[in-house]
């Protein structure tokens, strides 16, 4: 059976415009600009609406094993969908920590079994996350790890991070740096400027995140590893990762929408949905950071999606858990980052599809074109709709939107040809 | 004007409303001193005072405010509650706002506590200081001292020496001098002040002799131990030697100036040995407008108007 989308606007890599999309078996077989139908296929009319590659969201925490109360994979992965994304990678900072090949293999298999959007395996570069001794990062590969991180840590010891850089790079898989200096940040809670003083909340100096960032690169440069950085959030981070691109390090780093789309001055609230690690930025550091995305010193788009039950979050700002519910939004917040900042929606496309595609090795997927899988998002720009803790597939409604009115709306998630999410049927 | 207004912070008020606060706290001040301290102002108003953090002088001076006006008053203090027990913030406001409180008074170590409440209660909210945010209250009854000493903002300058960084009465006393019109300048080694916090249109000083001469008014910040320990200062002897409002440094200052001090008071840190005595000293008087500017501002956010002939 073959199915036509009809009509759309199509936003990515090798086609932008109004094209046609003919699948069959889960694959894109014919893009044109006029296919037609004859009753021969199922036919999709998408007419006013965009159409994207299906998202890939290299930074996520499904919490599972361990932390079911605040998202499974069942309910990240939908979230995921209902985002628009059909390709994600979860972080290993879960209980037992992913430091191993059984516990790779648990994720792989389960999300397999639950046959959701694509489920991608971040393994630990340390066992227990503790920066101490090396994770067995081979037979973690073997059980289809992409790439290791201690994400929610940074290693600390730099003797350590330099053997997992250089035995990753035998692996060929990149290190993600969780690039924190723990002596500065300690004890923090939202980043260090005015609005800290005047908010009399303790500070994260912006130097907490580039020190480490610093350090990252040089050991990025000593091993020749592909060196990750994520989560960036400050001028003096991208300064010095669009220096190392220029010295040819192999050095990449990805920035997430909430710190593209807040500042630290929308704290005055004391909202504790919009408490994340990093810490949202300064104006002036998040205006660094728009210049960094457009001139392709950021590479990709992540939502850091960190979901936390109601009950962790409603506690005094200083007492809350950093991080922020953001899989859902996926589509929203990246068009929102276009409507706000005017930067290209074909490169912000581009940062969240073909780019992390390439970068990860990911075969067949993240852009749109003929033989390509058929992971697609239908996304009606001029929809409105009121976003609610229930309309969130994700348990962790811990985002600054719950309660607002949002432009824009994805209506179907394809992957691989099937229709995964359904804005009608919901 | 004032009626049903939370008091989260002194920029809640513009610079009329504040004098207005401080003419009708002086109206309260004189029923201190009658033989009976009592009016009926509040009578059957239910005021909860809730103190997650402890506290002698506020509490104490909130509670004989609230007495004094005759409004029934109920005290919460985490050390005896059910926080013992594991409840949270939100569990505990939602317990008591079942009782039909009035208003609450509530001192937090976590800023932005008195928000919070708000998002769970319909009651008034007073800040009687959150974390190191603000401690408007504090920043009412200093003002009110200086006005009462002073009269005029405009031409004066006010010096603050100490911790700033951990410090809500500095932040909350900033706004409100800055507010007034005074000039103010801050004196602290850096590692005790905070980020950018010239932006409070304040001029910092490195030296406490630049920042006391000439002043109207000095005022000295509580400096803990605690802070040595953390490393933003040697030791407590070169703090005070460097930085401590001595008899010699006060001799810099305009030659009827007044101190000032928050309390409590560490003798010989930030304040020299006797100095807290002296006859510049207003820190005892602090205390007595902290119950007649407390009295004025429950008075005033309860709805009342005319104070001259209240009996």
């Amino acid at each position: 059976m073959r199915t036509l989308i009809k009509g759309g606007q199509l936003i990515s890599h090798s086609y932008e415009g109004k094209y046609d999309i003919l699948i069959s078996n889960g694959r894109i077989e014919k893009i044109a600009k006029s296919i037609s139908s004859d009753g021969k296929y199922t036919e999709i009319d998408v007419s006013n609406c965009l159409v994207f590659p299906g998202f890939i969201d290299m930074h996520t925490h499904l919490r599972e094993p361990g932390y079911e109360y605040r998202e499974t994979l069942n309910t990240g992965l939908k979230a995921a969908l209902h985002g628009g994304v059909t390709t994600l990678a979860c972080m290993p900072n879960t209980l037992p920590p992913i430091d191993n090949k059984a516990n790779v293999s648990f994720l792989l298999g389960k999300s397999k079994r639950l046959d959701l959007a694509d489920l991608l395996v971040i393994g630990a570069i340390t066992k227990g996350r503790e920066g101490k001794e090396l994770a067995n990062m081979g037979e973690m590969k073997m059980a289809g790890a992409i790439a290791f991180s201690d994400d929610g840590s940074p290693v600390t010891n730099s003797h350590v991070m330099r053997r997992a850089m250089e035995y990753a790079k035998v692996l060929g898989l990149p290190i993600i740096s969780h690039c924190e200096t723990l002596e500065l940040s300690d004890g923090g809670h939202m980043r260090e400027g005015w609005f800290s003083t005047y908010f009399g909340i303790h500070p994260i100096p912006d130097v907490a995140e580039s020190i480490m960032v610093g350090r990252d690169i040089e050991l990025s440069y000593l091993t020749g590893e592909h060196l990750h950085v994520a989560h960036v959030s400050t001028k003096r981070s991208v300064s010095l990762i669009r220096q190392a691109k220029r010295d040819g390090i192999p050095i990449t780093c990805e920035v997430t929408f909430n710190h593209l789309l807040f500042t630290d001055e929308a704290l005055s609230d004391y909202d504790t949905n919009k408490k994340v690690n990093p810490p949202l930025p300064t104006r002036k550091d998040q205006e660094a950071l728009y210049e960094a995305l457009e001139d392709g010193t950021i590479d990709i788009l992540v939502t850091d999606h960190a979901p936390y039950a109601p009950h962790e979050k409603e506690v005094e700002f200083q007492r809350s858990p950093f991080g922020i519910s953001g899989l859902d939004l996926f589509t929203n917040m990246l068009f929102e980052v276009h409507r706000r900042l005017g930067i290209e929606m074909k490169k912000l496309v581009e940062a969240a599809t073909f780019i992390p595609a390439r970068l990860y090795h990911l075969e067949d997927r993240g852009d749109i074109k003929e033989g390509d899988l058929a992971d697609l998002v239908i996304f009606d720009p001029e929809q409105t709709w009121k976003c609610l803790p229930e309309t969130l597939y994700s348990k962790g409604k811990n985002t600054p939107f719950v309660g607002k009115e949002i432009k824009g709306k994805v209506i179907t998630t394809l992957e691989e040809g099937k229709i995964v999410y359904d804005a009608e049927k919901g | 004007m004032f009626k049903g207004k939370d008091v989260i912070d002194v920029d809640c008020f513009n610079r009329e409303e504040m004098l207005h606060i401080f003419q009708t706290a002086k109206n309260f001040k004189e029923i201190l001193t009658r033989p009976i301290k009592k009016v009926p102002a509040l009578r059957g108003k239910r005021i909860c005072n809730l103190f997650f953090e402890p506290s002698t002088r506020t509490r104490i001076s909130f509670e004989i405010a609230e007495k004094t006006l005759s409004a029934d008053v109920t005290n919460f203090s985490a050390s005896t509650s059910s926080l013992k027990k594991g409840e949270s913030f939100k569990d505990t406001i939602l317990t008591l706002s079942a009782m039909g409180i009035d208003m609450y008074v509530i001192r937090h170590s976590e800023p932005g506590a008195p928000l919070m409440l708000k998002r769970y209660t319909n009651a008034m909210v007073i800040n009687a200081g959150d974390g190191i945010h603000a401690h408007p209250t504090q920043a009412i009854l200093d003002g009110y001292t200086i006005w009462e000493k002073k009269k005029n903002f405009e031409s004066i300058k006010i010096a603050i020496i100490g911790d700033i960084s951990h410090s809500r009465v500095a932040r909350s006393d900033i706004k409100m001098f800055r507010l007034l019109g005074a000039k103010v300048v801050i004196c602290a080694p850096y590692t005790l002040l905070p980020m950018a916090i010239d932006n409070y249109d304040v001029i910092v000083s490195r030296k406490p002799e630049e920042a006391i001469e000439n002043a109207d008014v000095i005022m000295g910040l509580r400096m803990q131990l605690e802070r040595q320990t953390s490393g933003l200062f040697p030791s407590l002897r070169e703090y005070n030697e460097i930085f401590g409002i001595t008899q010699a440094r006060m001799k810099l200052a305009k030659p009827d100036a007044i101190l000032m001090h928050p309390g409590p008071i560490n003798r010989g840190v930030e304040l020299d040995s006797n100095i807290a005595d002296a006859a510049y000293s207003v820190i005892p008087e602090q205390v007595t407008n902290g119950v007649a500017t407390r009295m004025a501002l429950l008075y005033l956010l309860f709805g009342g108007v005319q104070v001259e002939n209240i009996d």
